[in-house]
């Protein structure tokens, strides 16, 4: 067993390109420690949804060393990888909610996967969804949902099986200001509950929400601070 | 935020694969077709065995018994130590002396219909229709330990032959079986890949939530046995259908049919062909599925 004190995230001297292309993200190095809060910034294009897809293992590196909760996931066989997943929450800036299946049905998904009973779930379900303003909705189906709505669901999805690990990408990128706030809040009494947050952002307003530690990316490197997006 | 949903019970799981009514109808329609036709095959290879079976039965009930003598009085007198054999041997067994004119019927084919030549020398025949099988052997003894020059007829080549077609065409209809089974593999495995790749989106989904191979594999195996369930019932109630057409129909009794006479058996016979298109529907499935699955993870 790996010591308590493992990173949640540690990539190391990472490197990627999409196929013949020019590389995306060149020597990245990052450790998210356990139950922290990060930003993630850069500019649009800068790869920060690559980035994020490296840490959520739905994409693999050119180069460099992937280390989740102390594993290298390069050793781990495709049954490990999917119990890591299954400590990941992701919430993606298009939701990726399952359209013939109802709110209820979607934000259950991760524990239906896990092979719960659903009568194990039931209560959990029930009041993460009034929790997230989606009490009212649970037979709804994703299409006939508003932006907010859709978010909202996904985002109960993300966190109703408690992952250690929370990843969001542009989470506020469709929605009003007012429910980014409250959206933020969400993931700040996550974080306050345990788990290690990422998000990536640039919108400067959320970043100034919560004092949090901000890396940027520009030229496939990463440095501290919010970099020439705050000169901006 | 302080709605709390009414909800006590959990709701029933909704299927995570999406029905897909114009694909499952075109794939359902074949699946029938070929469950059709694969009970047509083995309605008809069980007909075949049991007409034969029946056959071969009546052939080995009846016979004739020559006595190739053509002095007239040397024949009488075997001819009615034979009957007294059959007698003794057959209580049950009917027996007709044919008469000069009606054995020089029966070899009329060959010698055309004019008048018997005086002294041709025809054979004495005693025709033998019994309700058991005759016991050939034991009478050719004991023709032999009288001293009779008899000859009894044969059956055995024909129905030799009669029981070497059948076995072919059971050997046919496993045959058809087999390629249909080959057939129902292929479909449900391109089936498969089809639903994984139309499925793409929710497939990420379920892998990003931590779903196992197994676990996907399992939503395409429970599709195809469902379908795979319905398509064998369908098309073998339409074979049934037609089995019976032909059985109790007009045709019924022209051509010697064995019809329905074993249902009960060919029933089962045919709910165990629907279980095994539903299995052979859902073990394809899975292997597809979890085939493509690892395949395109290492693409990846
Ligand atoms: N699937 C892909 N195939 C090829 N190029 C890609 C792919 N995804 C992203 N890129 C390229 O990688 C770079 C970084 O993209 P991305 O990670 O989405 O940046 P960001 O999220 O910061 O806007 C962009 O130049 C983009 O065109
Ligand atoms: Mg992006």
């Amino acid at each position: 067993m790996m010591p308590e004190t493992a990173p949640t995230i540690d990539l190391q001297r990472i490197g990627l390109r999409y196929g013949r292309g020019p590389e995306v993200l060149s020597g990245v190095d990052l450790r998210l420690a356990p139950g922290s809060f990060t930003f993630l910034t850069g500019a649009s294009g800068a790869g920060k949804s690559s980035l994020l897809k490296l840490c959520y293992l739905s994409l693999k590196p050119s180069r460099g060393l992937i280390n989740l909760f102390g594993q290298d996931v390069s050793t781990l066989k495709p049954s490990q990888l999917q119990v890591l997943r299954r400590r990941i929450g992701v919430v993606l800036q298009d939701f990726r909610l399952i359209d013939h299946l109802s709110v209820w049905e979607n934000v259950a998904l991760p524990l239906r996967v896990a092979g719960r009973a659903r009568a194990d779930y039931l209560t959990d379900v029930n009041e993460l969804l009034s929790w997230v303003g989606l009490g009212h909705r649970v037979d709804a189906l994703p299409p006939t949902l508003s932006g907010g709505e859709k978010q909202r669901c996904a985002i109960a999805r993300a966190i109703i099986a408690k992952p250690d690990l929370l990843i969001a990408d542009e989470p506020t990128g469709n929605v009003d200001p007012a429910i980014g706030a409250r959206l933020l809040r969400l993931f700040a009494e996550m974080n306050r509950m345990g788990a290690t947050v990422l998000i990536a952002t640039h919108d400067l307003g959320l970043i100034d929400e919560v004092s949090a530690r901000t890396v940027h990316l520009a030229d496939g490197k990463l440095g501290e601070g919010l970099g020439p997006l705050r000169a901006a | 935020m302080t709605d709390i949903p009414v909800r006590t019970t959990p709701p029933a799981p909704q299927t995570l694969l999406p029905a897909r009514p114009e694909q499952g109808r075109a794939l359902l329609t074949v699946l029938i077709v070929m469950a059709f036709l694969a009970a047509l095959a083995l309605l008809f290879s069980r007909g075949a065995d049991r007409l034969s079976d029946r056959w071969s039965a009546q052939l080995s009930q009846s016979s004739t018994v020559q006595i190739l003598l053509s002095d007239e009085g040397a024949r009488e007198a075997q001819m009615s130590t034979a009957r007294d054999i059959l007698r003794d041997t057959l209580p049950e067994a009917a027996l007709t002396s044919l008469s000069r004119a009606q054995s020089g019927a029966l070899i009329q084919p060959w010698l055309g219909d004019g008048d018997l030549p005086p002294d041709l020398p025809i054979p004495g025949v005693i025709r033998v229709d019994s309700p058991v099988a005759l016991p050939r052997e034991t009478l050719e003894r004991r023709f032999g330990e009288a001293g009779l020059t008899t000859v009894m007829d044969d059956h055995s080549r024909f129905s030799g032959q009669l029981e070497r077609t059948v076995e072919r065409l059971v050997l046919l209809g496993l045959g058809l079986l087999v390629m249909i089974g080959v057939a129902a593999t292929a479909v449900s495995m391109f089936a498969t890949r089809a639903g994984l790749s139309a499925q793409r989106d929710i497939i990420h989904v379920l892998v990003q939530a931590g779903a196992t191979d197994g676990f996907i594999a399992k939503l395409f195996v429970g599709q195809a046995a469902q379908r795979g369930l319905l398509g064998g019932a369908v098309g073998a109630a339409l074979a049934v259908m037609l089995w019976a057409v032909v059985s109790f129909g007009p045709a019924r009794g022209t051509v010697g049919w064995a019809g329905l006479g074993d249902g009960a058996l060919d029933a089962a016979v045919l709910v165990g062909l629907c279980a095994l298109f539903g299995l052979i529907c859902a073990l394809s499935a899975g292997w597809a599925a979890m085939r493509q699955l690892a395949y395109e993870r290492r693409r990846a």
